[in-house]
C-alpha cells in the first residue's frame, strides 16, 4: 500500500517553502475536517515538520512540537490527533477507506518523534482499488477492466486444451445436425413438387418418403444424444479438474487469506463457480458456433430460394430480438425478486423454529405469527403478479410472432398462384423461417451467458491467482529442530492498521515450559499462532535454534510442532485415522504406544469397534475428555519438539481433566511448551510464566516469582482462589 | 489482601449497575482548545471525554453515554436528552457526536451499476457527491432499516438511506434489485 501519495505540484512547492525536506509519509484521505467528501485534503511528514492542505488552507506542526500523535477510531471514521502543550487536538479525518494508511502514519510520525528519522514504516497490504479506474482489484491484485486484455479468452483457451478430440468430436456431430435439420425440408419439397401429384406419384414413393424422413430424423436424435452425452462429459471433467485445482490451491493459502473469506463464500467458488462453468460448457459452448452456422446457412439458403419472401420473414428478426433483449431482463428480475421474498419467508419461519424455545416460554407465538404471515402474503402476491403477467405476456407474445408465418403464407401464398412458387416450395420456406426463430433468440442470450460463465471464472481464478503469504524460501532449510526459541521484538497485527502485539521478547530454552496468562483479546493466542508460523510477524523475528523460522521449509517445520486446542477437532474418520492424522506411516504399535501414553487407549478398547470406531460429525459421541485424549496422543505420535497447548483443559470436569493433565505431563517431557490457561492451577508446573497485557510481556517469571511481585498474576492468582473458596461454601 | 481485591470488584460492578444520569444541575460541559468536549461532574473535573449515542439509528439524542476516552472508558454518566440542556451545550456536544459519527445520507441515487462482481454507486449524500463499490454477493450490501436503507460499502463505510418511499420511480428502479 502506497503511504507516500505524491503531492499536487502547487502543494508540493507550498511545503517546498516551508522546509527542503521531502515528504516521507502523505496521505489522500477523502473527507475534510467537517465530514464533507473532498479530493483537495492532503496529510504527510516530513522528518521534522507534520502537514495538512486543504485547499487553501494549510496547517504546519513542527514534530519537535508534537508531545504525542494518535488516531482515534470513532464510528465508520477516524481522527487523526495531536498533542501540543498539552492539548490535543484534531489534524485530519478519514473514512474506513483509509485506516491502515493512517495508522502507519501514526507509527510513522511517532518514530520521528523518537528521534528515530531513519525508519521508515512500509506496509505491504494490496492496493484495493485500481488506480487508473477506481474499480475494485481481485484477490489476485488485478483490475478487472484494465487487465482484462483477453485474459477470459486464454483461460478458456487453457480449461480447453486437454480436451481438444472431445471438443472436435462435438463440432463435428454439431454440424451434422445442423445438416440434417436443413435437409428435412428440402425433401418436404423434393416430395410434394415431384410426387404427391395424382397419375405421378406411386405408393413405393410415399414408403420412400417416409423411410427416408425417418431415417433423418432417427440420425439426428442418435446425434441429440450423443451430443447431448459428450457434452455434460465434457463439462463434467471441466468442472471436477477446476474443483480440484482450487481445494488444492485453497488448503496451501495462508491463515491470513483464509481468515479474511468465510467457509461459505469459498465452498461457493468451490461448487457454484464451477457449476456455473460447466453449465456453459455442457448447453452453450459447443451450441455457440452450430447455433451460427445454422443461422448463415438459413439466410443464405433463403435468400437463394426467394428473396423477396426471406426479407419479408427477415422483418420480423428485430421483433424477436427486441422481445429477447427487453422481456428477458425482465423476466429474470421479477423471478429474482419471488426468490428474495422466498427466502425471507422462509429464514423468518427458520429463525422462529430455532428459537421456538424462547417464543413459547415468553408466549410471543401469536405476534411470531402475524410477522410471519405478513412476509408470506407478500411473497404471495409477488408470485400472483408474475403468474399473471406469465400468463398474459406469452401468448400474445406467440401470436405476434406467428404473424410472420402468416404474412409468409400470404406472399409466398400468391406467389404459388402465379406460379412463381411451387407448393413444396413454400412449405421449405415456412419450415426455415420457423427454424430462424431459434437460433436468433439463443444468440440474444449468449453475452448474458458469457458474462455469467467468465464471472464465475473470474472468481475462481481471483482465488487461483492467490499467492500464499507464508511459503518455503529458495533455500529452505529442513531439519530436525531442537526447540530453543529466541523472540526479537515482535510487533503484529491480523490487520495492518491494529497491533494486536507490539514489541514481545522472549527467549525460551529447549524443554522449557512457558505459561501464557492474560484477559482474553491481549494477545495470547496471536503469539502461538506466529510461533507456529501461521502467519508471519509484521517485524521483529522469531527464531528456532538461531535460524529464523521464514527460513525453515514450512511443511518440514510444521510437522514438527504438536497441537492440542481447547476443543479438539476431530475428522469424519476412525480412531486410527484421527490419530495418525499427524504421521500416516505409525505403525499399529506406535498408534497403541502414544494412546496409551495419553490416557486414551483404555476407552479406545471399550469402543465397540475399537481402534476401528468411526468419529467425527456423525460418528461415535465421544466426550471432551475423550477428545482430547486423542488429540494428545495425535500429538505424541508426531514427536513434536515444540509444543503447543491451547486451553487444553478448559472444557473438562475434575475426573477427565485429571487424566488428560496426567497425559499433558507425559508428552510435554523434554519438549518446549506454551501453554495457555485460564485456570492458573494448571500452570503451576511451568517453569516461567508471561503475562501478556495491553499487547506486550507485563511480567516474566517463575508461579514463586510473580507471587511476591504482587503484580497482575498475584492478582489473578487471589481472585481465582476467593472464587473458589466462595464456590466452595 | 484477596478479601480487598474481590471487594474492589464488587464495588465496580455495583458501580456499572448504577444509572447516573448527568443533568443541568449536576454537569457542566465545556469544549477543550483542540476541540473536544470536557465534563465537571458535581464539582469535580472529569477532564476530556467521549459522548456516544446508545442508540444511534432510532433514537440519536436520547441516552447519551458520556465516558472516559482511554483505557476502559469507563461510563461517567447518561444523558437522557440532549435538549435539556441549554443551547451552547447542546451545540458542544453535536459537535462532538457529529466528529464520531460518519454516515452520510444518500438523497439522490445518481448511478448504479454492476461490474465485475461489484455494485458501483454513484451518490448525492449530505457530505457531497460519493463513488463508492460494494460487493454484489450474498453478504447484502443494502440492509434494510426501518423506512429506510443502509449501503454498506467494500470500505465498510455505511451510507444511509432514510426513506426508500421518498425515492423517485428512477431511483427505486435502480434500487430495486437489492432491496
Amino acid at each position: 500500500m502506497n503511504l507516500n501519495v505524491p503531492l499536487p505540484k502547487a502543494l508540493s512547492d507550498r511545503l517546498k517553502a516551508a522546509t527542503d525536506e521531502a515528504p516521507k509519509y502523505c496521505v489522500h484521505p477523502d473527507i475534510d475536517l467537517d465530514g464533507f467528501f473532498t479530493e483537495d485534503f492532503y496529510i504527510g511528514a516530513t522528518e521534522s515538520l507534520l502537514f495538512t492542505f486543504c485547499g487553501e488552507k494549510e496547517n504546519l506542526i513542527r514534530i519537535a512540537d508534537c508531545e504525542e500523535v494518535q488516531v482515534r477510531n470513532q464510528v465508520d471514521s477516524g481522527l487523526f490527533t495531536v498533542t501540543k502543550n498539552g492539548e490535543e487536538y484534531i489534524v485530519a479525518r478519514f473514512t474506513r477507506k483509509h485506516s491502515t494508511q493512517m495508522a502507519c502514519l501514526v507509527r510513522g510520525v511517532k518514530l520521528f518523534i523518537e528521534g528515530k528519522t531513519d525508519r521508515v514504516i512500509e506496509n505491504h497490504d494490496r492496493e484495493k482499488t485500481c488506480p487508473k479506474c477506481g474499480r475494485i482489484l481481485n484477490g489476485a491484485g488485478h483490475c478487472p477492466k484494465c487487465n482484462k486484455s483477453s485474459r477470459s479468452i486464454s483461460r478458456i483457451l487453457d480449461i480447453c486444451r486437454p480436451h481438444w478430440p472431445m471438443l472436435g468430436l462435438i463440432f463435428s456431430i454439431m454440424l451434422l445436425l445442423t445438416a440434417t435439420s436443413l435437409v428435412q425440408p428440402f425433401l418436404i419439397r423434393w416430395f410434394v413438387d415431384g410426387y404427391l401429384k395424382p397419375g405421378i406419384g406411386t405408393v413405393k414413393d410415399i414408403s420412400l418418403f417416409i423411410i427416408l424422413y425417418l431415417a433423418i430424423t432417427l440420425t439426428a436424435m442418435f446425434g441429440h444424444l450423443f451430443r447431448s452425452f459428450l457434452g455434460s462429459r465434457l463439462g463434467m471433467r471441466i468442472s471436477y479438474q477446476l474443483r480440484s485445482k482450487l481445494s488444492t490451491h485453497i488448503q496451501s493459502l495462508s491463515m491470513s487469506f483464509l481468515n479474511k473469506r468465510n467457509t461459505g463464500e469459498l465452498l461457493e467458488r468451490v461448487f457454484s463457480d464451477t457449476m456455473s462453468v460447466r453449465n456453459f460448457f455442457t448447453n452453450s459452448f459447443c451450441n455457440m458456433f452450430t447455433q451460427l452456422v445454422t443461422l448463415i446457412a438459413l439466410a443464405v439458403l433463403m435468400l437463394i430460394l426467394n428473396w423477396k419472401l426471406a426479407l419479408a420473414a427477415f422483418a420480423f428478426a428485430p421483433l424477436i430480438l427486441i422481445f429477447a433483449r427487453t422481456f428477458w431482463p425482465y423476466i429474470r428480475k421479477i423471478y429474482h425478486r419471488q426468490r428474495r421474498k422466498g427466502d425471507r419467508t422462509q429464514n423468518k419461519l427458520q429463525d422462529v423454529l430455532s428459537g421456538i424455545r424462547i417464543v413459547k416460554s415468553y408466549g410471543r407465538e401469536e405476534s411470531e405469527i402475524k410477522q410471519f404471515d405478513a412476509l408470506n402474503d407478500e411473497f404471495a402476491a409477488v408470485q400472483r403478479k408474475n403468474e399473471k403477467f406469465f400468463a398474459t405476456v406469452f401468448p400474445i407474445l406467440s401470436l405476434l410472432l406467428s404473424f410472420s408465418t402468416y404474412l409468409i403464407v400470404y406472399l409466398g401464398g400468391t406467389d404459388v398462384l402465379n406460379g412463381e412458387l411451387t407448393a413444396g416450395g413454400l412449405m421449405q420456406f415456412v419450415s426455415y423461417a420457423g427454424m430462424l426463430l431459434g437460433p436468433l433468440s439463443w444468440m440474444s442470450f449468449l453475452p448474458r451467458q458469457i458474462v455469467n460463465m467468465t464471472t464465475s471464472l473470474d472468481r475462481i481464478y481471483d482465488i487461483l491467482d492467490e499467492k500464499p503469504d507464508i511459503t518455503a524460501s529458495e533455500n529452505a532449510v529442513k531439519r530436525e529442530i531442537s526447540g530453543d526459541i529466541s523472540i526479537k521484538n515482535i510487533v503484529f497485527g491480523y490487520n495492518s492498521h491494529e497491533m494486536v502485539l507490539d514489541g514481545i521478547d522472549l527467549e525460551v530454552k529447549k524443554g522449557e515450559m512457558i505459561g501464557l496468562v492474560g484477559a482474553s483479546g491481549t494477545g495470547k493466542s496471536t503469539l502461538i499462532n506466529l510461533i507456529m508460523r501461521l502467519y508471519d510477524v509484521t517485524e521483529g523475528s522469531i527464531s528456532v535454534d538461531g535460524i529464523d523460522i521464514k527460513d525453515y521449509d514450512p511443511a518440514d517445520y510444521h510437522r514438527q510442532i504438536g497441537v492440542v486446542l481447547q476443543e479438539t477437532f476431530l475428522f469424519a474418520g476412525t480412531v486410527l485415522d484421527n490419530i495418525r492424522f499427524a504421521n500416516p506411516d505409525a505403525s499399529l504399535e506406535d498408534v497403541i504406544k502414544a494412546a496409551k501414553t495419553a490416557n486414551a487407549h483404555e476407552f479406545i478398547c471399550k469402543l465397540p469397534d475399537g481402534y476401528n470406531t468411526y468419529v467425527g460429525e456423525k460418528g461415535h459421541m465421544l466426550s471432551g475428555g475423550e477428545k482430547q485424549r486423542i488429540a494428545i496422543a495425535r500429538a505424541i505420535l508426531g514427536d513434536p519438539k515444540i509444543l503447543i497447548l491451547d486451553e487444553a483443559t478448559s472444557a473438562l470436569d475434575t475426573e477427565s481433566e485429571y487424566q488428560v493433565q496426567q497425559a499433558l505431563e507425559r508428552l510435554r517431557e523434554g519438549r518446549t511448551t506454551f501453554a495457555i490457561a485460564h485456570r492458573l492451577s494448571t500452570l503451576r508446573c511451568a517453569d516461567r510464566i508471561a503475562v501478556i497485557n495491553e499487547h506486550k510481556i507485563e511480567e516474566l517469571g517463575s508461579h514463586n516469582d510473580l507471587l511476591k511481585q504482587k503484580g497482575i498474576y498475584f492478582n489473578l492468582v487471589m481472585a481465582q482462589l476467593e472464587m473458589n473458596g466462595r464456590k466452595g461454601k | 489482601m484477596s478479601g480487598d481485591i474481590l471487594k474492589d470488584e464488587q464495588q465496580k460492578a455495583e458501580q456499572l449497575l448504577a444509572m447516573n444520569m448527568l443533568t443541568p444541575e449536576n454537569a457542566v460541559f465545556r469544549e477543550t482548545a483542540g476541540g473536544f468536549v470536557a465534563v465537571t461532574v458535581n464539582g469535580e473535573d472529569k477532564g476530556h471525554v467521549n459522548v456516544i449515542r446508545t442508540f444511534p439509528l432510532s433514537d440519536a439524542d436520547e441516552y447519551l453515554s458520556v465516558r472516559l476516552p482511554d483505557g476502559k472508558q469507563e461510563e461517567i454518566g447518561l444523558i437522557e436528552k440532549l435538549t435539556d440542556f441549554d443551547e451552547t451545550t447542546v451545540e458542544i456536544i453535536s459537535k462532538q457526536l457529529k466528529l464520531r459519527y460518519f454516515m452520510p445520507r444518500i438523497l439522490k441515487i445518481i448511478e448504479v451499476k454492476e461490474q465485475y462482481g461489484y455494485t458501483y454507486w454513484t451518490v448525492e449524500t449530505d457530505k457531497g457527491k460519493a463513488k463508492f463499490a460494494s460487493s454484489s454477493g450474498s453478504a447484502g450490501a443494502v440492509i434494510r432499516h426501518g423506512e429506510g436503507a443502509i449501503v454498506k460499502d467494500s470500505n465498510e463505510n455505511r451510507y444511509l438511506i432514510e426513506d426508500i418511499s421518498r425515492l423517485t420511480p428512477k431511483e427505486l428502479k435502480k434500487l430495486d434489485l437489492y432491496l
